[in-house]
């Protein structure tokens, strides 16, 4: 064979085999579709991390402060203030409203010839008083001072009244009004403000100690002419007029009045987002905060106090803390000015406040009778300061040292993540439990529209465990609980719709069964991590 | 974009590499074609005085088929990317690679003991290295393997392009017998990007609370003359091409080769060629991560807003990132040759190959066996080539001839990949033009006549 015949024939075969191989079958009218990635990716979300202070921290908006005792155990303390009671609103002074008339005692029919005579009188008055008040002295603040003094002689008077029960705050001297009087102008006028003055009650003519009483002097000389003609019954009078008096400080006793703190209904909303089971508080205490600055003691006493639940009922406050009055101390006449704090305390000891706390209301009434210088009460000098103040406020304290059972709390959070959830197609939500509260929790999950409507529930499950507690009340090691959650595609569409998440947690302590009661203290936490199992789906035209 | 996507995956398929980036087929033209100077230097022409006109060639293997790479679901005309598919054709270690290599010039002359050359090329390659891990994670995610490792430390990245001017000198000695070839070259790097040798990295996930731990070592991304291409707008509208005209980026490099006519029917050789390093110092961006191990918990829920801002700064701050600009050498991937040729007549050669490439420094061989028949200016050659067990056997050809003075050659590893390429794994393809002159110098001047022969 030649070589050129070799060559054609080698060429033949390879152009042959390379036309006749030709198959793109595969290609043909095919077009690439949407780039697809599809993994199942296992990630770390997160960490949950609570307090037993976080996990009560909704109450806060309820008005709780969560803090620790010095036990260093969780306490619920919820304080309001009942009642404020003024100076002004406790104590008013009566107008007082003094005069006397004097007989001159002449017997004259134009004598011819002139003469003087002098008188000198002196005359004690007692305060009017509404509810056995004494004072001391009063250090007025406001209102007027009108005397007004007139003749019945026929003669020229000149007059000196000397008002030994008001001094001048300038001078510390008595209030001295004199003039004089003639047939042609019988009769003279005094006016001023009262705060010119400080009203001192407590001497008598004598200087003796008195209370209440008002001193005046009364000096007049009847200056006769020869003309005057003047009967035995003539003589001067006065009249003296305190109006609208007003204080800024009152000594000596101001009587077994009354103070305001009546009907009151303290609302405890705390409670509200429990809706079933079972929370008993061992340990609570329900105090009555007086802050006194009046200078006198009060006595206290629970006309009322009782809880209406949730549903209505009303369990009334029993035991000595009910029936015994109490006494509320004021500052001494050498701490004017200053508050003087009492707390009268409702406890497990003197009262069933731990079935009232325990009975989750949602009300308390209060009414208390409160009563200056009650006769049980050390006597004590009085002063009434016009900044003086008592404010009645009361303070739940709700050591967590409990039982609960079954109780069940609702919470509300958005679900803000919809949009998130397109790309997923399965999703296994897991959450690990790290536990070392003597509390454990089932956890259901609603998952509502934004019409409120729940579009999805994840069924009620096992959440964490209660951990074990030892001999001196503490969780003697953490409990560990994982739960799954699995989300099918068609549940994830249905997610996709949700705009909030009702939690519905059902919580246990340890021992609930039993009876036992738990301590919860503060460094107690659960852990809760979230991590994620999800089958993903991304198309490259998304 | 669909098609432009499906066009880009073709075209990255077909340019894509092989691992080994043999060009077996053009290898058994090294008796006739000048340029088979770049596979074996030690290579003499016949003639005494040739020009190369510009040509190109490229391969492009993988250890996945094509239908692997586009797949069809079932019951589906179109094609898909499914990365349980690549999966599913993954072995342990699987490499992809292409090579495009533009002979811009060749000249030859051939003396009485040798020849000599000067040539001119444009080169670029990518090699991809990955383990199986690499595609159990893009395919499924880390889920298959909670509790347990994923391990990227397989995957190397090493891609280069660059320019080459040389010359090239091959002699004979021993009466003929031995034939040895060297070539010398200026290189300059153009663009580069590589993961740093030793790099690694693990993804463990933790099988209670799917938390991560990632260990970096030695993560560093090298990179040159990619920030004229990413960021050109910070550049002046020529800054890319004066760049690519002339840069600091310069080395040089060489070839090697040798064949030795053991018996009359048998000849041995081996050539190395690319053998050198080229020193980026122009440039130059380094993308490093401190050697650390982290692990990522997620984050605090509590009170958490704008959360995915605060995913991305969680993760980010545990890892130690900057970005230098520092100069960094790479060697060239060197490639080696080694072929024994059986003569059962003067015309007739059987031919086996053992190939290399060590880009990333390991001994992975491909071999082929050849039979060529050549009579004078003319060859014509078919082989098989064989990768390894995960791909299939390559059925190839090469041809060359002389029409006058102009030569025309074609070699291929895959002549059968127009029938259903999508079962095929590798494509490659070499052809080109030369000007050939000055045969009948040295032609053998015969004082007997061969008679059979007539």
């Amino acid at each position: 064979m030649s070589i050129k015949r070799i060559k054609s024939f080698l060429l033949a075969v390879c152009a042959t085999a390379i036309l006749v191989g030709c198959n793109f079958e595969y290609f043909a009218d095919a077009k690439l579709n949407d780039f697809v990635w599809k993994p199942s990716l296992a990630i770390p979300i997160g960490e949950l991390s609570y307090t037993v202070e976080d996990l009560f921290d909704e109450l806060s908006g309820a008005g709780v402060d969560i803090g620790q005792n010095s036990d260093d155990i969780v306490m619920l303390t919820y304080e309001a203030q009942l009642q404020s009671q003024s100076a002004t609103g406790f104590l008013t002074l009566a107008n007082q409203s003094f005069g006397q008339s004097v007989d001159a005692g002449l017997n004259i029919n134009a004598q011819g010839f002139s003469s003087l005579h002098d008188y000198n009188e002196v005359f004690v008055f007692d305060l009017a008083a509404t509810q056995n008040e004494e004072y001391d002295s009063v250090n007025f603040s406001g209102g007027n001072l009108d005397i007004l003094m007139s003749s019945e002689l026929d003669a020229e008077v000149a007059y000196t009244l000397t008002l030994n029960s008001l001094i001048i705050n300038e001078t510390h001297q008595p209030l001295v009004v004199s003039g004089v009087l003639n047939p042609s102008n019988s009769s003279a006028s005094f006016t001023d403000a009262l705060n010119k003055y400080l009203g001192d009650f407590s001497k008598d003519t004598n200087a003796n100690a008195v209370r209440n009483k008002i001193v005046v002097k009364l000096d007049y000389q009847v200056r006769v002419s020869p003309t005057s003609v003047i009967q035995p019954t003539d003589g001067v009078s006065f009249t003296m007029n305190l109006s609208n008096p007003e204080f800024d400080l009152v000594y000596g006793y101001v009587g077994e009045r009354r103070l305001d703190v009546n009907f009151e209904l303290l609302n405890l909303d705390f409670f509200d987002s429990f809706r079933e089971g079972t929370i008993s508080f061992s340990e609570p205490r329900f105090s009555f905060v007086f802050d006194n600055s009046f200078g006198f003691p009060l006595g206290v006493s629970f006309n009322q106090i009782a809880a209406i639940t949730q549903q209505g009922q009303i369990i009334p406050l029993t035991g000595s803390a009910a029936t015994t009055p109490g006494i509320v101390n004021g500052p001494l006449i050498d701490a004017i000015g200053t508050n003087v704090n009492t707390t009268l305390d409702l406890n497990s000891t003197n009262s069933n406040l731990p079935e009232l706390i325990s009975s989750m209301p949602k009300k308390v009434i209060i009414e208390v009778n409160t009563e200056a210088n009650p006769a049980n009460a050390p006597a004590q000098y009085n002063f009434v300061d016009a900044g003086s103040e008592l404010n009645v406020g009361v303070r739940l304290e709700l050591p967590m040292i409990v039982n609960i059972n079954g109780l069940v709390s609702t919470q509300n959070v958005e679900f803000d993540i919809a949009d998130d959830l397109e790309q997923a197609k399965q999703l296994t939500l897991r959450l690990i439990a790290e536990n070392n509260l003597p509390l454990g929790g089932e956890i259901e999950l609603v998952f509502k529209d934004a019409n409120n409507n729940a579009v999805f529930t994840v069924s009620e499950r096992a959440l964490f465990d209660g951990a074990p507690v030892g001999s001196d009340g503490r969780t003697t090691q953490a409990t560990s609980k994982i739960v799954d959650i699995h989300f099918a595609d068609a549940d994830i569409r249905l997610l996709e719709n949700a705009t909030s998440i009702d939690v519905i947690t059902r919580m246990t302590t340890t021992g609930a069964a039993s009876n036992e009661i738990v301590k919860f203290f503060s460094d107690y936490t659960l852990k809760i991590k979230l991590a994620a199992q999800a089958d993903i789906e991304i198309t490259s035209n998304d | 974009m669909k098609k432009l996507l499906l066009t880009s995956l073709i075209l990255a398929f077909g340019i894509q590499l092989s691992y080994s980036q043999a060009y077996f087929s053009y290898f058994q033209l090294r008796e006739l074609v000048p340029q088979t100077q770049s596979l074996q230097p030690a290579f003499i022409p016949n003639n005494t005085f040739t020009f190369g006109l510009p040509t190109a060639g490229f391969v492009a293997q993988s250890d996945f088929r094509l239908r692997e790479l586009i797949s069809k679901p079932d019951g589906d005309i179109n094609f898909e990317i499914n990365f349980n598919v690549l999966l599913g054709a993954s072995a342990e270690i699987n490499r992809v690679s292409t090579d495009v290599t533009a002979n811009l010039f060749h000249i030859g002359y051939k003396t009485k003991n040798g020849a000599f050359s000067l040539f001119a090329n444009a080169r670029a390659s990518v090699d991809l290295r990955y383990g199986k891990d690499f595609m159990e994670f893009m395919a499924n995610g880390n889920s298959n393997r909670i509790g347990g490792e994923i391990n990227l430390s397989e995957s190397r990245v090493f891609a280069n392009s660059y320019q080459e001017i040389g010359v090239g000198h091959a002699r004979k000695f021993l009466g003929d017998r031995l034939t040895v070839g060297a070539r010398v070259k200026v290189i300059t790097g153009l663009f580069h990007a590589s993961t740093a040798e030793g790099a690694s990295g693990t993804l463990y996930t933790n099988e209670i609370d799917n938390s991560w731990r990632i260990s970096l070592k030695n993560a560093t991304v090298n990179t040159a003359g990619l920030d004229l291409l990413m960021n050109s707008d910070d550049y002046e509208s020529n800054a890319t091409s004066k760049y690519a005209m002339n840069n600091q980026n310069k080395s040089v490099a060489f070839d090697l080769g040798a064949k030795f006519k053991v018996l009359d029917w048998l000849t041995v050789e081996a050539a190395m060629n690319d053998i050198g390093t080229i020193k980026w110092k122009e440039q130059v961006r380094n993308y490093n991560s401190d050697d650390t191990t982290v692990t990522i918990n997620g984050v605090q829920l509590r009170g958490l807003e704008n959360s995915s801002e605060v995913f991305r700064d969680s993760i980010e701050n545990k890892f130690r990132s900057n970005e230098t600009q520092n100069e960094f050498s790479t060697s060239l991937p060197t490639k080696t040759y080694l072929a024994a040729s059986l003569f059962l007549t003067s015309k007739d050669k059987f031919t086996v190959v053992a190939f290399n490439n060590h880009v990333f420094k390991e001994i992975d061989p491909s071999f082929a066996v050849a039979y060529n028949h050549t009579v004078n200016k003319f060859t014509f050659g078919l082989l098989g080539s064989y990768r390894g067990p995960q791909n299939e056997f390559n059925m190839g050809m090469n041809i060359a001839a002389d029409i006058g003075p102009i030569q025309l050659y074609v070699a291929t590893d895959n002549a059968l990949v127009s029938n259903k390429p999508e079962q095929y794994s590798k494509f490659d393809l070499r052809f080109g033009l030369n000007l050939m002159f000055g045969y009948k110098k040295w032609l053998p001047k015969l004082d007997i006549v061969d008679l059979d022969s007539l």
